[in-house]
């Protein structure tokens, strides 16, 4: 071969080796950013948000680029390198669903998320309870985000919803030990999970005490009330010192498969103790004795109910203990046994988000429902029953749990996920919309947070 | 032909080596080896689908929650809650964003000055409780005292609001005025009085003669800005007094500005170190307190600290100590070995980071270390002397030496030194 050919190819060669260094480099940004670091910058024409640009320019900042300058902050000045971008997006939606200060709209992590789904599809760990953090209606009050620890001196203005039973494992660990629906958590293994109940009597006790109170009463009396109070307020610390998070206490109980612990429930008018082992439980795929279709709203459930439906006249299906699920899986469900038509609306107060519950290609079949219920059917299940009790085409048994908040849930890439309430059911010919706005009133919260002090 | 094949492969593997070499690049060049999870990565993402960028996963549910959430929501308050929690993950307490408020919250506690009527506000069942009024303010000049709960701010009754919305309430524009309503324990008449907003110095440093044992007593609240100057002020009054001891009280101090301290540390020695600290690239820098400021004490020093001692005050302890210049009474400090910036933002917030850790002149790290409960586990600075103490204990007066067992025990310490 020639010179010119030798060296020619000797240059290719040069320039190829030089490249596979490049390549090496850009793939491996390519694999810690999710994103070719070359593309990236084009797919950001307006980029140029030099960090200084974010301490000195430009006054409403998008919210990807804001993120991706304190990213960039971060790298520059924190003391310790940044390992994972990934993890501080996790953060960030953590935070974004925490400020929603919703006991139903939750963040949930990898294992949360896993156990969350299962639950769904009927298969549970702990000792088998659906728990909510049920706001009980309190109307105008801020709610402590229930995954953070409780602050001794705010506690006394804020609001802690209850760790309620909504559902339990028929035959599961809970339902053996005697736990009903609508109980909820005093105490686990000695760890109070402290709620509305303690931090009321707290402060009624304590202002019943004070000088003003207390001005023109007889001494016996005033030093009754101080005494009450003094003893409510060594109860709440006694309390404080060894209190679990209600998020932890939640966990604690709805995961794992084994050991023991000593529950205290509350009710109304009583307090229950129970020693309950952990294991693992379902809900029942058909119920017994009669052999009803036990529906869960997950994907498939349509598929399922069809089957269930072929060449059929009549079907039962047991909503009992059916508390959560997927709302348009639940529709699909409702094409399949309603003819097509208006079922209702999806309500929320913000304007023009209200959706109509609209069925399409519905079931041309006359079938006979019937659906047996209780106070364990809530969210979709009691949607679909109302849905259908409304429009006259199930024959319904029993009285469902009152809860139609409508929830849709959201996986992420990390095998985490959160839940956000996205509206309230009402039912075709159901309240009028001022009852139903006046719930909604409900749920306003004032978001005000306290200090241990502030100087003026 | 074979010769040819041999070139080829030869080529082949350093084509292979410099693509490995590029790949491995980043960590080579911090003197790392790249961890075999980098190379597993490399096989799932070309095998897999590509995973969404952090960016995106946060702008993806930032407008999922935007447009679906079922009450209305302003947009910039969830970015910013956003923000907020991305900081919060990275698992460091003091490294975190500061919303506009809380940013001049914090430069108000720094600079230890406002404009407002001199007093320090807590929650009360009946509105809100003054807990310190500042003897140079204006509340003070129209007859306020410690202790006064305010139940009504200009005619509203202030029952039951938190105590952020009573703070804003009376806050206002310097030269005008607020009219409040006092309940004072003694007096069972309600009080009336009119207090004209103006600038405030907030002390930060106060002062006592202890009779018995004819020592001083000065405490520090926090290290802000005129800290050092405020305790010049104090001292002064005491040393007319001629005491016999000095017992300085940073117990429940949070810290605040590391240069308050070294200010006040240079009262004690000169041209010592105040402490190392060590940034995110390597580079060390070292503090000294300043030369000229330094004066003599005729008598022995006690440094009262706690768990609640952090940061700026753990320093100006832990530099009394290893200057042997005071003995330290108490319980072990907060254990906060860091060192935080203050950037502003553009649009109003502010970003606290972490930019060095600092250790001890005597070199070593108090850096506070949690379980998972997040409850202490090691860290902080020891005491000479350990004192246990319950501060829910009604009966405790802190700075009382009849009823303050860490107090009482400094005395003895300072007694027993001065024979």
């Amino acid at each position: 071969m020639n010179p010119v050919g030798k060296s020619l190819i000797s240059g290719v060669a040069v320039a190829a080796l030089a490249l596979s260094v490049v390549g090496g480099d850009a793939l491996r940004a390519h694999v810690e950013s999710g994103g070719l670091a070359l593309v990236a910058k084009q797919t950001h024409p307006a980029d140029s948000v030099d960090t200084a640009g974010l301490l000195v320019s430009i006054s409403d900042v998008p919210e990807g680029d804001y993120f991706r300058e304190m990213v960039r902050l971060l790298r520059r000045e924190y003391v310790e390198p940044i390992p994972n971008e990934r993890k501080l997006a996790i953060g960030a939606i953590r935070g974004m669903v925490g400020s929603l200060q919703d006991p139903r709209s939750l963040y949930m992590d990898v294992d949360e998320f896993r156990i969350y789904s299962n639950a769904a599809s009927g298969r549970y760990e702990g000792i088998g309870v659906d728990l909510i953090f049920d706001d009980g209606n309190m109307g105008k009050t801020y709610f402590a985000p229930v995954d953070e620890p409780l602050d001794p001196a705010a506690s006394e203005s804020i609001a802690l919803p209850r760790l309620k039973v909504v559902a339990l494992t028929p035959g599961g660990p809970a339902d053996r030990a005697g736990v009903k629906a609508g109980d909820w958590v005093d105490s686990i293994d000695g760890h109070w999970v402290i709620g509305p109940d303690l931090i009321k009597k707290f402060r009624e006790d304590s202002q019943r005490a004070t000088p003003s109170a207390t001005k023109n009463l007889p001494p016996a009396e005033i030093k009754k009330r101080e005494e009450i109070a003094a003893s409510t307020r060594r109860l709440f610390r006694t309390q404080l010192k060894a209190a679990m998070r209600p998020t932890k206490a939640k966990n604690l109980l709805t995961s794992g498969v084994s050991g023991t612990h000593k529950i205290v429930w509350r009710r109304t008018g009583s307090v229950r103790t129970t020693q309950i082992e952990k294991a693992q439980s379902a809900m029942p795929q058909t119920a017994t004795p009669s052999g009803a279709l036990a529906l869960r709203f997950v994907s498939g459930a349509s598929e399922r109910l069809e089957n269930a439906t072929r060449d059929k006249t009549q079907i039962t299906i047991d909503l009992r203990n059916n508390t959560f699920g997927d709302f348009a899986e639940m529709k699909a469900c409702l094409t399949v046994l309603a003819p097509s038509g208006g079922y209702g609306t999806v309500q929320s107060p913000r304007v023009g988000k209200s959706r109509a519950v609209k069925v399409e290609n519905g079931s041309k079949e006359k079938l006979l429902i019937n659906l047996i219920v209780d106070e364990t059917t809530r969210g979709p299940a009691e949607a679909f029953t109302l849905a259908l009790q409304t429009s006259n085409l199930a024959k319904v048994t029993g009285k469902t749990g009152g809860d139609r908040t409508v929830l849709e849930t959201f996986s992420l890439a990390d095998g985490s996920g959160y839940t956000l309430v996205v509206g309230e059911y009402i039912p075709e010919k159901a309240q009028t919309k001022a009852k139903a706005a006046a719930r909604m009133d409900g749920l306003q919260r004032t978001a005000a947070r306290d200090q241990a002090r502030g100087d003026a | 032909m074979k010769k040819a094949l041999l070139r080829l492969i030869g080529f082949s593997m350093t084509a292979i080596a410099c693509f490995t070499f590029g790949f491995a690049w980043r960590d080579l060049r911090h003197g790392e080896l790249p961890l075999g999870s980098t190379f597993q990565s490399l096989v799932s993402s070309v095998s897999s689908k590509p995973m969404p960028s952090a960016e995106q996963m946060f702008r993806d549910t930032y407008n999922r929650i935007l447009g679906s959430y079922v009450r209305p929501l302003k947009a910039r308050d969830l970015k910013y809650a956003g923000i907020q929690g991305m900081m919060q993950s990275l698992g460091d307490p003091h490294t975190m964003f500061l919303l506009k408020k809380e940013a001049d919250e914090f430069t108000t506690e720094t600079r230890a000055n406002l404009v407002g009527i001199g007093a320090r506000l807590q929650g009360d069942l009946n509105g809100a409780k003054a807990a310190r009024v500042f003897e140079t303010g204006p509340a003070y000049r129209a007859g306020m005292r410690s202790g006064d709960v305010i139940s009504q701010v200009n005619g509203k009754p202030m029952k039951g609001k938190s105590l952020q919305d009573i703070v804003d309430t009376i806050k206002g524009e310097e030269g005008t005025s607020v009219r409040l309503q006092i309940e004072r324990a003694s007096n069972p008449k309600t009080l009336s009085v009119v207090v004209r907003r103006s600038r405030v110095v907030i002390p930060t440093v106060d002062s006592q003669y202890l009779e018995a044992s004819r020592m001083g007593y000065i405490l520090v609240s926090t290290f802000s800005e005129p800290t050092a100057e405020q305790f010049d002020e104090e001292l002064a009054k005491l040393e007319r007094k001629k005491i016999v001891g000095l017992i300085i009280d940073v117990r429940h101090n949070p810290g605040g500005l590391l240069d308050s301290a070294r200010e006040m540390l240079s009262r004690f020695a000169e041209n010592r170190v105040v402490v190392k600290m060590k940034f995110r690239d390597g580079n060390e820098e070292i503090a000294k307190t300043y030369p000229g400021l330094a004066k003599h004490f005729g008598y022995p020093v006690a440094v009262l600290m706690n768990e609640d001692s952090a940061s700026a005050a753990e320093i100006f302890a832990g530099a009394l100590k290893d200057y042997n210049l005071a003995t330290l009474v108490g319980t072990h400090s907060y254990g906060k070995a860091s060192v935080q910036n203050v950037f502003p933002l553009v649009d109003g917030p502010s970003a606290k980071i972490t930019i060095a850790k600092y250790y001890l002149p005597g070199g070593f790290d108090i850096s506070r270390k949690v379980d998972e409960e997040g409850e202490y586990k090691s860290g902080g600075l020891e005491p000479d002397v350990k004192v246990e103490m319950d501060y829910d204990d009604d009966k405790v007066i802190l700075g009382d030496p009849k009823t303050d067992p860490q107090l009482k025990r400094a005395i003895e310490v300072l007694q027993t030194k001065a024979r």
